[in-house]
């Protein structure tokens, strides 16, 4: 089920321009066509679940990999949590994006490599070099 | 060429028609070498507000020549130094940081004061988180044997090509050459053909602090533009971020000629609700991690959000209500909180 939310302005000066509702789909499985393909919209699906196993089963089963979080009061199923999801940045009560000084890259098809932190300038942008000289 | 100042310029309109046309590489704005252009819409609008330089082959050598004679000069130069010139790039940008922030809201559709004015201002940072690190590009030593002194030494690695997406161009470019440049490389960029402006005009501004040909970029499409800028023989390292298909053919053709790239592709991220999570904050980081200011746009969106059973109808009730209450409209208005599409 599409619950579509927010209106589209109506001044005509934008009635050329590109507004789409925000789209939230309940009602839908981890199977389902639009929780598999990155949309890159509005658009994002509500699963309902009750086993904790399989709830991080299906979120690890993406063919992506970059970014997950964990909502929770219970530490111990947190912790348990972020050790078992496969993804480059995972969050525990937040949302946050991306940070300067974070190292940032996702596994499996999001991605190779990192980007922000001093990691990424060093293993990224610079060539390392062995030299030896001899003295004897 | 015509030279567009480099004062602060407020109003986006404007400065979209004086940078209309033009790449900007080896310390000038310039237009294409074949004088062709493509041209760049206000998606609120579907108006067209400047073209765009369509970049090529012969563009693209031109700046990696320039970008070589530049970085054979700054890699001699001390690694804090140049960190602080980055820094200063990072000052300049966030006095431009307005003007900057209605550049990006304009060609991006992104609403200014929920996504554009706080990217501008990540922007700015970016440089000066790096700016910083200059002298942590250390190397090593290794005791080898008494008589053989031993070391690892880190080294640029010369032109960096970077090929940027639409959605956040402005962080997502500065992530990528600000380190390059610190470590001591010379980058060309190639920017979104959605979002061609607002990075050029950040180029412009490095470059006023910056030796001419160390920061390039052009714009133009990925066949004609990216492509030869991934395989032109003087390119050692790509960075990219786009889509999982754009970036298999990056890597197919950075391993024709065996160089390093750093891939940023798309996601499908998870957001685990428990039975005892707190209801609000959850919906608050649905709304926030589903970049629903952003229309979504974003490679991290949290698109799958796994809730509990027993907390699942009152979620969706909330979180429909909170969506609700966005309001979406002109990008540059302040009371919008959602523009468009790009």
């Amino acid at each position: 089920m599409a619950h579509v939310c927010s209106a589209v302005p109506t001044e005509p000066k934008l009635a050329k321009g590109l507004f789409v509702q925000p789209h939230i789909f309940t009602g839908v499985t981890n199977a389902s066509q639009i929780a598999r393909e990155e949309i890159f919209g509005p658009v994002c699906c509500v699963i309902r679940w009750t086993d904790y196993e399989e709830v991080i089963a299906d979120a690890n089963d993406s063919e992506y990999g970059l970014a997950a979080s964990v909502w929770t009061s219970n530490l111990q199923r947190a912790m348990d949590a972020v050790t078992r999801l496969e993804a480059g940045f995972v969050q525990v009560n937040q949302n946050l994006v991306v940070q300067p000084n974070l190292s940032y890259g996702g596994v499996k098809a999001s991605g190779l490599g990192k980007e922000a932190s001093l990691e990424s300038m060093l293993e990224h942008f610079t060539h390392k070099k062995t030299i030896m000289i001899n003295m004897a | 060429m015509t030279s567009v100042d480099t004062n602060l310029q407020t109003d986006p309109f404007t400065l979209a028609r004086d940078l209309s046309g033009r790449h900007f590489y080896a310390g000038e704005l310039r237009a294409s070498l074949s004088g062709k252009t493509f041209p760049v819409i206000n998606p609120a609008t579907g108006e067209q507000v400047a073209e765009a330089a369509f970049g090529e082959a012969a563009d693209i050598d031109a700046a990696v020549q320039a970008a070589i004679a530049a970085q054979k000069a700054w890699k001699k130069v001390g690694a804090r130094d140049r960190g602080k010139l980055v820094a200063k790039c990072g000052q300049i940008l966030s006095e431009h940081a307005e003007e900057l922030a209605r550049l990006v809201a304009l060609e991006t559709g992104k609403a200014l004061r929920t996504e554009s004015r706080v990217e501008a201002s990540v922007l700015a940072d970016v440089f000066t988180f790096f700016g910083g690190l200059g002298s942590e590009l250390k190397g090593e030593t290794v005791p080898f044997s008494p008589t053989i002194m031993t070391m690892m030494v880190r080294e640029p690695i010369g032109v960096v090509g970077a090929i940027l997406p639409w959605n956040v161009p402005l962080m997502l470019m500065a992530l990528k050459i600000a380190p390059a440049l610190v470590a001591g490389n010379a980058v060309v960029v190639k920017s979104a053909e959605e979002a061609p402006l607002t990075v050029l005009r950040v180029v412009q501004l490095m470059n006023t602090v910056l030796p001419a040909g160390l920061a390039n970029i052009l714009s133009g499409f990925g066949p004609e533009c990216g492509a030869p800028l991934v395989s032109h023989p003087k390119v050692g390292k790509v960075t990219f971020t786009g889509s999982v298909e754009t970036g298999k053919i990056v890597y197919k053709a950075a391993a024709e000629k065996l160089i390093p790239v750093t891939l940023e592709l798309g996601g499908k991220s998870p957001m685990i609700v428990m039975e005892d999570a707190d209801v609000d904050r959850a919906v608050a980081g649905a709304v926030a991690g589903m970049r629903f200011t952003r229309q979504g746009q974003s490679c991290t969106a949290a698109s799958r959000i796994f809730v509990h059973d027993a907390i699942h109808d009152v979620f969706v009730e909330r979180l429909k209500a909170k969506v609700d209450a966005m309001k979406m409209g002109d990008p540059l208005d302040e009371a919008t909180d959602i523009g468009t599409v790009v």
